[in-house]
């Protein structure tokens, strides 16, 4: 047997209780609440803990861990994401991959690890009234992340999946290189985003958390914080109600907790809509909008020899060859990668009906997949999303398309398609829905040049939801300050991805431990110094 | 469809879904509109009419896999469908509950599919023609009816380790310690 972190703290007396199962309602009081244990949330809970406070999470997902894992995804994706896997943008034209367990995305993501590029830091000082996350401000933080994760260069010869980007990109003389992941004894197996079966993947769920919990966290699962109660400008208490085992209806069970500060960290379209839900001050209408999917287009190529996309290292190759096209304000860039395919994600991807689709899965095994970040939120053009609640307080993205994006979307399918081609495809299908699959470059260019970038046309995605609680000085422009306290809530924090004030332009978890160990290391200072 | 269908269903379409959705919250009445039940297995959101409704889309969707073919595998495409269906939030369930009242009352069931005949009934090629109609449809609603339908039966069927031997995957690979 493998031995687990979950399992023996559990066996150790871990305070930890699942909300499905409460009897009774709640009552408590602690120094810090906090909402969401993901990216965000589990660094925050364990510097808070460290630092002698005394910890309550709340997460809305269960508590699922490595013999829970797997590796199927007709089980994963039910108990670790929202909405099963298929939580879509108002219009339903991007597809949104976020998750809903303990760990949060981190349980599901592909451990691929990059730092705030230098360009988006310095955007968001010039721009965005960011104070203290210039390059050498954040250099420290992104090195002590490194250590505490385990982030290295992947030694491992990238799979026929990547290496058919970095074979593309050489042959085109585009720029590439190999990724860093947060991976400690990684058996290389491909299935990070149904969670890591040998616990190699690290995870708030393996790392942060259990550390929150050793030091006397207590976690509460199944439970999802409805709304802030606050008066003269404080919190004064969360509100939450339990949900049921298959996190689908309310039990009617709730939970109130009385806190000296509060930390959101439900994620971005979550947070927001706590704010949204607890009509949180918002004199300038800011809170919800500006939240950036980096949505993501894709193109799938079959090869003569098998790519067994399924097997290795999700994402081990990128080029950022376009990522930057005319600095940080011009047109769209976008990074390229590869997704990890699994049956039923390659399956809903290709929309394909009846037999078409078929003839395309039966070749499943030497399928190639491309994947294009789309760098939103850097251009006037591109002011991202806006989060709007539905009549029972759940959230929604609205997502409208614009030129700007549209431009983007055709110029990165286009490169996705090139790379393949030169990297030795005998056929493309760049997913959208007027395509068909080419066996030729020039043809294949022929057509995209004149496809619709239009919803549900253009086949869009997006694992990266960020924004919508941007941070800055200034209260006319951003909901918290630079460390990440609300401008009109003296005792709420919000530390999650919620809070850049544009995309990232890579892979964005790396980017959200670094801001929350500075900005829960500041509110650790303040709780502890107010004693 | 062509454009004047389009137009009426901008008319009507609007009236039919509200009618639906106040159909389709509280009790389950009228034929069919019960969950349906198979063996051991009691559906939790299927109904019997909207099982009829996926059973018919099978072949279509999944045309040339085993489970167009077989009876039994069908079914457990149907249950796959069920159980994810179960698992969305409750916005969400409201949402597929009124694209199957769609799909099962007889006025929408002409008008927005073209499928004139009960679904247990209907023409192979025609379940195929109005999926195709959906897909390319100039209604962005259509489009999406057709990604949930799509999504919701292609996802079930290889969800199901007993699509894989036709994909080439062998399954996950087994853990030398577990
Ligand atoms: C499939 C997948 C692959 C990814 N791959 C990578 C990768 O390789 N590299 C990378 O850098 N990034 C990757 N990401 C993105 C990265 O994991 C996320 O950006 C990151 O986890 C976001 O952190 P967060 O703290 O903002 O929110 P999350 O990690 O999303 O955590 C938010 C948590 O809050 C909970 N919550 C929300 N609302 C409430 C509420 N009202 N009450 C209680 N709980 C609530 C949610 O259930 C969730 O668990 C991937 C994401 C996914 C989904
Ligand atoms: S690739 Fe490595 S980190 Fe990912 S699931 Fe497999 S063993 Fe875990």
């Amino acid at each position: 047997m493998i031995e687990d972190v979950i399992t023996q703290g559990l066996a150790s007396g871990w305070s930890v209780q699942d909300g499905s199962e409460l009897d009774r309602d709640l009552e408590m009081e602690a120094d810090v609440v906090i909402v969401g244990t993901g990216a965000g949330g589990g660094l925050s809970a364990e510097v808070l803990t460290r630092a002698g406070l005394n910890v309550v999470l709340v997460e809305e997902g269960p508590l699922k861990h490595l013999p829970d894992f797997k590796m199927e995804e007709r089980f994963a994706y039910p108990d670790l994401y929202q909405d099963s896997a298929s939580r879509k943008t108002k219009d339903k034209a991007i597809n949104i991959l976020q998750g809903r367990c303990v760990g949060g995305g981190t349980t599901v993501n592909w451990t691929s690890s990059f730092a705030t590029p230098d360009e988006t830091l310095n955007h968001w000082g010039r721009v965005h009234e960011v104070e203290g996350f210039s390059p050498e401000d954040m250099a420290p933080w992104f090195e002590k992340v490194k250590a505490r994760l385990n982030i290295h260069k992947w030694p491992v010869p990238p799979n026929p999946n990547n290496e058919a980007l970095r074979r593309g990109a050489e042959r085109l003389g585009w720029s590439f290189d190999f990724m860093h992941r947060n991976v400690k004894g990684c058996a290389n197996l491909g299935y990070c985003g149904m969670g890591c079966p040998i616990n190699a993947k690290q995870s708030m769920l393996v790392t942060t958390i259990p550390a929150a919990l050793d030091g006397g966290a207590r976690l509460y699962t199944r439970m999802r914080a409805v709304r802030l109660t606050h008066r003269a400008g404080r919190v004064t208490e969360l509100v939450c109600q339990a949900l049921d085992g298959r996190g689908v209806f309310t039990t009617g069970r709730t939970m109130r907790i009385k806190a000296r500060a509060f930390v959101l960290a439900g994620g971005a379209i979550g947070s927001p809509a706590l704010l949204m839900r607890s009509k949180a001050p918002d004199p300038h209408d800011l809170v919800g909008k500006r939240t950036f999917l980096h949505p993501v287009t894709a193109s799938t190529a079959l090869f003569a020899e098998p790519i067994r996309p399924f097997s290795g290292a999700p994402q081990s190759v990128f080029s950022d060859q376009f990522l930057w096209p005319e600095g940080v304000d011009g047109p769209m860039g976008y990074k390229l990668e590869v997704p990890p395919l699994h049956p039923i994600l390659s399956s809903t991807v290709l929309d394909h009906l009846g037999e078409d689709h078929h003839r395309l899965m039966k070749d499943f095994a030497h399928m190639q997949a491309m994947l294009s970040l789309c760098r939103d939120g850097f251009h006037p053009e591109s002011q991202g999303g806006r989060v709007v609640l539905r009549a029972d307080g759940s959230p929604e993205l609205d997502y409208p398309f614009t030129d700007y994006v549209r431009d983007g979307f055709r110029r990165s399918l286009l490169s996705m398609v090139e790379l393949q081609f030169a990297a030795g495809a005998t056929s493309v299908w760049p997913a959208h829905r007027q395509a068909r699959s080419y066996s030729q470059w020039k043809a294949a260019r022929a057509a995209v040049a004149e496809l619709p970038m239009d919803p549900q046309m253009v086949r869009l995605f997006s694992a990266h939801v960020m924004g919508g609680c941007p941070m800055g000085r200034e209260a006319r422009h951003s909901v918290v300050t630079s460390e990440g306290m609300h401008h009109h809530l003296e005792n709420l924090a919000v530390i999650d991805g919620s809070v850049f004030p544009t995309s990232i332009g890579t892979n964005p978890q790396v980017s959200i431990y670094g801001m929350a160990m500075k900005n829960a290391t500041a509110l650790a200072a303040r709780l502890t110094a107010a004693g | 469809m062509d454009r004047r269908q389009f137009l009426k269903l901008g008319v009507t379409g609007g009236a039919l879904l509200t009618m639906s959705a106040w159909m389709s919250k509280g009790t389950f009445w009228g034929t069919g509109t019960h969950l349906a039940r198979r063996g051991n297995y009691q559906y939790q959101f299927l109904t019997e009419a909207d099982h009829e409704v996926v059973s018919a889309l099978i072949p279509a969707i999944l045309a040339g896999t085993a489970a167009a073919r077989d009876k039994e595998l069908a079914e457990e495409v149907v249950r796959g469908v069920d159980i994810a269906a179960s698992h969305f939030r409750p916005a969400i369930q409201k949402e597929i509950r009124q694209l199957f009242t769609v799909l099962t009352l007889p006025a929408t069931r002409v008008l927005a599919c073209g499928v004139w005949s009960g679904w247990s009934q209907a023409d192979p090629a025609r379940v195929e023609g109005f999926l195709a109609s959906w897909r390319n449809s100039r209604m962005a609603l259509l489009r999406s009816g057709y990604d949930a339908l799509q999504q919701l039966t292609v996802a079930s069927w290889y969800g199901n380790p007993k699509s894989w031997s036709g994909l080439g995957y062998e399954g996950p690979p087994p853990l030398a310690n577990a």
